[in-house]
């Protein structure tokens, strides 16, 4: 919920009725100065010449298994930056570049915050010193030899896998490192002393052509203007993807297709409250992870490598290519401060790519079973009765559903932590109701914080000194600015030309002195420099927001996150209970009257004294990260739920996400596949986008194809809506449109077993829980290069090709399904067997293509109630779709209790390989379910893709065989193969040794 | 201690209730015996025979989930329930994915194992509302019976009044058109005065109508009656209307912001320019003001006479301090605030919409949805604001009773057995 309402009804004329973004508020890359800066810096003539240079001299080991080099600049006397390299046994290399002794601390992010602590394993290099480079050979864990190659001047890395070059830094010497500059000066302290310093070729800020000194020392932009006390500290660099690059993935949060558009504007990420974002833009939005996924055709191979900018200032990203369509393509990057910190993921295979960016991050912990579950929120319901209606309403046509979502106005004048108590007296009855049906709650609980007196977390912060400040400066005399011993004060001297006149008579005329002219040599009346007083005035932060005045707390500082993870315990927040979950929006942070809806980059978070510009992008991380960590606190053992709009690299260990405030548009609908798909790839599974759209309403037909697509590939699946819309919970609409929705979600739920298997998967193994279809079949190229299966399809699992359609049926009424190259494909709706390649699929309301991949077992539940949590102890139905040509058939299903934090000692789950093979269903299992706590029976098989009909069928269990009632059978459309149900009675019980075979 | 494995549950049952498979309900032993003849069981749907040892097997084995009464094996499945006696309390149906979900939905425990039998405790009070509903719903059907004889007659009358004034309104354009030819007023002997018309006479016809001198009379009993006035010009009866719609810069103004097609900017406007004498554009105003006020009323009973009462009625409530008010067929408020004018009905005939009220700052015009439901009286039960500017609300009233509310329509989450037969309605 985004739209500020003042601000909206100012704006309503102008951006209402378009339904269009207002991008004079947002900054383009030419509008801030650091962008513009870089954009000349990289078009300078002389850009072959090598400015930086590797001291290989200076190679020094480093605790944490790296090396570290001195970097030196051409124009400076000495080495003012050093670079540390480490490479991880998982198959990265990263590179860091600092100054050695800045004039200002550049912040760099606190170790574990994003890259893992301790850090990731570092590999077995060997090094060796050629000429010009220095090659660090390692073996990525399938062997697969990897060489990376700093080279010295310039400054550059080549990483080449199993011999061929995947990825070159700075392969193009767009590389800019400013350092910090005393006030007003141009170059850093100790940059070399030339007769002309306006001629220094340096760095952006600093060098002599269409030399760009605005914006250096301060900045406005929309009203505001930012101080910019520390001057220039931007850094930029490229990289170059090799070989033949038909794709690039990645860059989440950006409103943009799958294969990402080489735009003219460079992507930006500054995590903002964009009010209606458009489809199709490289503008920002609420969260960062900037990671670019390249497919190489190379050397008759086709790999896949990844690469990682981390830096949580302003960032753009301008993607490039020679040619079109096809050669390399290029990225350059640049960030207005911090340190320059990259990550190259050497894969060859997506899955490794996905394996080595959680080695570096983290893996993300295991959802709840109900996170996975509906969630219905709307913005808002207004009272208790309004919400027990809608719960009754869920229950009356039986439709299941986990989550019942607050949003805003249930608080007390938006002080979050509170209630209003005349639409919410009994709070803590109405949570227990909704446990009693197995349900969960969500409250929302945004980070600014409402100045009232009376409320205590206002109050608790501020007297903590905790909220982000807000700093005066003052100029002052620069004590340390002596004047220089050759300063000459004389503004007139005797002319040293003039000698005395012949005539002079000095008896008469006195004694002859020379004419004072102008000294040249004047340098004027000398002014100590003026600096910012290193000790300004500090007072706290003032913006508004929904309450009016707001604070912001500093939740960079642990004590703060401490704070307010304690503000969760059952005892502090009253009225809500254990099933209470919480919801974080607004974390950008949004400031509806500061520049660009967000905080000024000039404010400061007094932990550490960091301006906010060099933390901006990882605000949001920080807030829900605190609210992660307090509830997990509130009840032991609980895996604590989440949800957040803002984000950064890292987030997926703490946060489901979703889109923001998106659209009742068809072309969000359509979006929302690729927006999901890279987040998926930047390491956020449990995320996606508001069914049915945020502002506006969706019609009957586009609410349906939102629920089909939305219950097959959004992990998150919440149903929300604006304030101003009419109510669109499944039970609103007409007969067929909620029997539609109902169908939808009831397919959801049937599949809960196998979305928490992939979550299993997540969890261990780094596997997307959805991901483009490049990810499982790289070598397939339409995967990389087919518009519909890159834009209109995508996976769950490598079990599941989605197909959304996302039109009208008035403008299509059949879609072009591209099934990729595997052993055939079953219809989900009817099991109808299809061969790979382009099938055209007439299409009726009821259903949306999807097709499981043949050689798949897929587990799922055949018992749907009205929560995940209801259906717990039901047995499981295991669909077997078969390779029509092996008879084969491999899948997965793991099982815990799906709610505790036991699993995390490694045995409490039941983690089941299953395997069909000549007619027998077999598993193999690891860990110890504990008794009774689920079920963990198999009441029903269902095999797909038989050559015959089969006469019998037979369980063995413990070495006790029975038979079992004769399959029912079927013939499938379209191949001459068969469908059996097998009727497991008695059930059988997973957790013994078993097999059910079929003849 | 309530989740326990499902399949115990269903044995239990099996062996316990030979005569009615666990979960159906007792009139349906003798379709479950037809069923199981010959030893097979037939799904309802007629779709397949299947051995009889497949009822209640805890296997959902027929696609219309008619094998499982008593499990839960067809959870999901359309159609797919329990019946639990609820001896002492209310039976009631419920969807088969509530048995062995772990929460007690029928209060004699049949629907899970290990819940306690509550029935003795919650019976009275449970049986005592529904026999209190179903008094109520009685006595509303008696009502809505009643009041459709009057609906009905009354409408007649209103239905012969509106022909007279439609007769009388041709005649008057007739006569202004005349008058604007500078010719004497035609009249036509033909026009025929309805009998049943208050104080209609059968006198010989004047330039002007006696009916028409009636309704110019200043007789307090004539305007008592719903008469056309200043106000009821203006649909929306907005501030400053007047002004507004009769600025003859503007020209004339639609139905939403203005009037409908009843009045026009010539009748409502003062100013405006009418090529006829005064005296007729005034009548001719009234009469139309009378015929609208009669199609109001005559739209009200024109679905159904059964609406007749509501015509004339307004309900009233207090929501969260909020001062709420209807006027069926007429205007909503919540305060001052106009929320609606009666539009009409939605297609399934079961809610009222009002719209065209007053415009919210940054949204649409407020309207509401009324959600009629049958109660012998008339009162608005709740109201609500479900989206900025948008509300809905539920009253009860005779008319809204039929045979389908004994299946008690304000407890909809499951279905529920009525506790003893009930006359069908004539």
């Amino acid at each position: 919920m985004e739209v500020p309402r003042l601000l909206a009804c100012l704006v309503l004329a102008l951006v209402l009725e378009t339904g269009a973004v207002d991008r004079s508020k947002f900054r383009t890359c030419e509008q801030g100065s650091f962008c513009r800066r870089y954009k000349k810096w990289i078009a300078r003539p002389e850009r072959e010449k090598a400015l930086w240079e590797v001291l290989p001299q200076t190679r020094t080991p480093l605790a944490d298994g790296g090396v570290s080099f001195q970097v030196k600049h051409t124009n400076e006397a000495i080495a003012h930056l050093l670079l540390k390299l480490n490479i991880y046994a998982s198959g990265m290399v990263r590179i860091r570049l600092n100054e050695i002794e800045p004039l200002h601390t550049r912040h760099e992010i606190p170790a574990g915050d994003v890259v893992t602590e301790p850090p990731p394993k570092a590999a077995q290099v060997s090094t060796a010193e050629e000429t010009g480079k220095t090659v660090f050979k390692f073996a990525a864990p399938d062997g697969t030899e990897v060489q990376a190659s700093l080279h010295h001047a310039p400054l550059g890395l080549e990483v080449a896998v199993g011999g061929q070059v995947l990825q070159r830094l700075n392969a193009r010497n767009l590389l800019n490192f400013e350092r910090y500059r005393k006030p007003k000066e141009r170059l850093p302290p100790d940059s070399a002393a030339v007769a002309s310093p306006d001629a220094v070729l340096l760095d952006a800020a600093a060098h002599p052509h269409e030399l760009d000194t605005n914006g250096l020392w301060e900045e406005p932009f929309g009203g505001h203007t930012d101080q910019k006390p520390r001057g220039p500290a931007s850094l930029g660099m490229d990289v170059s993807f090799l070989g033949d690059v038909p794709s690039l993935f990645g860059l989440p949060e950006h409103a943009t297709k799958a294969s990402l558009p080489f735009y003219q504007e460079p992507y930006r990420f500054f995590n903002l409250d964009v009010f209606e974002y458009e489809i199709d833009e490289p503008m920002a939005l609420y969260g960062a992870i900037p990671i670019i996924w390249a497919i190489h055709r190379l050397g008759g191979k086709t790999m896949a490598s990844g690469f990682l900018w981390i830096n949580p200032s302003e960032t753009f990203v301008k993607l490039e290519r020679d040619g079109s369509g096809s050669g390399p393509a290029h990225a350059w990057w640049t960030s207005e401060s911090g340190v320059l910190d990259t990550v190259v993921m050497v894969g060859p295979t997506p899955k490794q790519v996905s394996a080595q960016f959680h080695d570096l991050t983290g893996h993300g912990p295991m959802p709840g079973l109900w996170a996975l579950g509906k969630h219905q929120c709307r913005w808002n319901y207004m009272t208790e009765k309004d919400v027990a209606t809608v719960d009754s309403m869920y229950d009356k046509y039986d439709i299941p559903y986990d989550t019942i979502w607050l949003d805003i106005e249930h608080t007390d004048g938006k002080a979050y932590f509170s209630w209003n108590s005349a639409a919410f007296p009994n709070p803590k009855q109405m949570v227990d109701n909704i446990s009693a049906k197995r349900r969960k709650f969500v409250n929302v609980v945004d980070p600014h914080i409402k100045k009232e007196e009376k409320f205590h977390v206002y109050r608790e912060v501020r007297d903590k000194g905790l909220f982000t400040k807000k700093v005066t400066y003052k100029q002052i005399d620069d004590p340390s600015d002596a004047k220089p011993a050759d300063w000459v004060e004389e503004s007139k001297i005797s002319d040293p030309s003039a000698t005395q006149p012949p005539e002079w008579n000095a008896e008469e005329d006195g004694p002859w002195v020379a004419p004072q002219i102008d000294n040249p040599a004047y340098k004027g009346v000398w002014h100590p420099r003026k600096i910012n007083d290193p000790t300004p005035d500090l007072t706290d932060f003032e913006g508004w927001c929904w309450p009016g005045t707001s604070l912001y707390p500093d939740f960079t500082n642990p004590e703060m996150r401490e704070y307010w993870g304690s503000q969760f315990a059952l005892d502090k927040y009253a009225g809500t209970n254990a099933d209470t979950y919480i919801w974080n929006d607004m974390n950008e942070p949004s400031v509806f009257n500061g520049p660009e809806v967000t905080m000024p980059r000039d404010a400061v978070h007094p932990y550490g004294m960091v301006e906010h510009r060099d933390v901006h992008n990882m605000y949001g991380y920080y807030v829900h990260r605190a609210t992660f960590e307090g509830l997990a606190k509130r009840t032991q053992g609980d895996r604590p739920f989440v949800l957040t709009r803002s984000f950064f690299i890292g987030s997926h260990k703490y946060s489901a996400i979703w889109t923001g405030d998106n659209y009742a548009q068809w072309s969000h609908l359509k979006a929302s596949i690729a927006m999901v798909g890279a987040l998926t790839l930047g390491g956020q599974s449990l995320v996606g986008a508001d069914v049915g759209g945020f502002f506006k309403h969706p019609d009957q037909e586009m609410t349906v194809r939102w629920y089909q697509l939305a219950v097959l590939i959004y992990p998150f699946l919440r149903n929300h809506a604006h304030l101003e819309t009419p109510r669109r919970e499944p039970y609103v609409f007409d007969e067929p449109t909620m029997l539609r929705i109902k169908a939808s979600l009831q397919l959801r739920y049937k599949m809960l077993p196998l979305w928490y298997t992939l979550f299993h998967q997540w969890n261990t193994a780094a596997e997307p829980v959805v991901r483009p279809l490049f990810w499982d079949f790289l070598d397939d190229p339409q995967t990389h290069e087919n518009e519909q299966a890159l834009e209109d399809q995508i996976m769950l699992g490598e079990v599941l090709l989605v197909h959304g359609i996302t039109k009208p049926s008035s403008e299509q009424t059949e879609a072009t399904v591209y099934l990729p190259k595997a052993a055939g494909w079953y219809s989900i709706q009817d099991g109808a067997f299809k061969s790979p390649g382009a099938h055209v699929h007439k299409l009726d309301l009821d259903s949306i293509p999807a097709y499981y991949k043949a050689g798949t077992v897929v587990p799922l539940k055949s018992r749907i109630r009205r929560s995940s949590a209801c259906m717990s102890l039901d047995p499981f139905t295991l669909n077997v779709y078969l390779d029509p040509q092996t008879g084969h058939a491999k899948g997965r299903l793991y099982i815990d209790d799906y709610r505790t934090r036991a699993y995390e000692d490694g045995k409490s789950f039941l983690d089941i390989e299953l395997e069909f093979k000549d007619g027998i269903l077999k598993a193999s299992s690891r860990g110890q379910l504990p008794e009774a706590a689920v079920g963990a029976e198999i009441e029903r098989v269902e095999i797909f893709g038989l050559k015959s009909a089969p006469q019998s069928a037979e369980a063995t269990v413990a070495g006790k065989a029975v038979a079992l009632p004769v399959p029912k059978s079927r013939a499938l459309d379209g191949s001459a193969l068969h469908a059996a149900v097998v009727k497991v009675k008695p059930f059988v019980d997973m957790r013994s040794e078993w097999q059910i075979s079929v003849k | 201690m309530l989740l326990v494995s499902l399949r115990l549950l269903s044995v239990f049952h099996v062996t316990v209730c030979t005569h009615v498979p666990h979960g159906a309900h007792p009139e349906q032993v003798e379709r479950y015996a037809e069923a199981l003849q010959h030893g097979l069981f037939q799904c309802r749907d007629g779709s397949e025979a299947l051995a009889a040892s497949v009822l209640n097997d805890d296997f959902c084995d027929c696609a219309d989930g008619s094998d499982e009464p008593g499990t839960g094996a067809c959870a999901g499945v359309p159609g797919a329930m329990l019946f639990c006696q609820n001896l002492g309390s209310v039976p009631r149906w419920v969807y088969s994915s509530r048995v062995g979900d772990g929460i007690c939905d029928c209060c004699d425990g049949s629907d899970e194992a290990g819940c306690p039998d509550t029935c003795a405790v919650e019976g009275p009070a449970l049986i005592a509302q529904v026999r209190a509903r179903e008094e109520d719903i009685r006595e509303g059907r008696r009502i809505r019976r009643q009041q459709m004889e009057e609906g009905g007659k009354q409408a007649a009358i209103w239905r012969a009044e509106k022909q007279g004034l439609d007769d009388e309104l041709a005649k008057l354009m007739l006569e202004r058109s005349g008058l604007d030819n500078k010719k004497a007023p035609s009249t036509d002997p033909q026009v025929r005065t309805p009998a049943n018309t208050p104080k209609s006479t059968a006198r010989e016809a004047p330039a002007i109508s006696e009916y028409a001198k009636w309704s110019l009379q200043p007789d307090e009993q004539n305007q008592a009656a719903d008469q056309p006035g200043e106000l009821q010009c203006w649909v929306g009866e907005f501030v400053g209307a007047q002004a507004w719609c009769c600025d003859p810069s503007q020209g004339p103004r639609g139905r939403g912001e203005c009037w409908d097609q009843v009045f026009t900017f010539e009748a409502c406007c003062p100013n405006a320019k009418v090529a006829t004498s005064e005296d007729v554009a005034r009548l001719i105003r009234q009469v139309k003001g009378r015929i609208f006020t009669l199609e109001r009323k005559l739209k009200a009973v024109s679905r159904d006479p059964r609406w007749f009462a509501l015509a004339e009625t307004c309900v009233k409530k207090d929501v969260m301090g909020k001062e709420f008010s209807i006027c069926f067929f007429g205007d909503a408020r919540q305060g001052s605030v106009s929320l609606g004018s009666f539009e009409a009905w939605d297609e399934a005939g079961h809610q009222q919409l009002y719209t065209g009220g007053q415009r919210c700052p940054s949204g649409p015009s407020r309207s509401l949805k009324l959600r009629l439901v049958c109660g012998a009286e008339t009162q608005l039960l709740d109201i609500s604001e479900v989206s900025l500017c948008s509300y809905e609300a539920a009253a009860s009233a005779p008319g809204a009773c039929g045979s389908e509310d004994l299946q008690d329509s304000s407890t909809p989450l499951t279905p529920l057995t009525p506790l003893t037969p009930l006359t069908p309605p004539q």
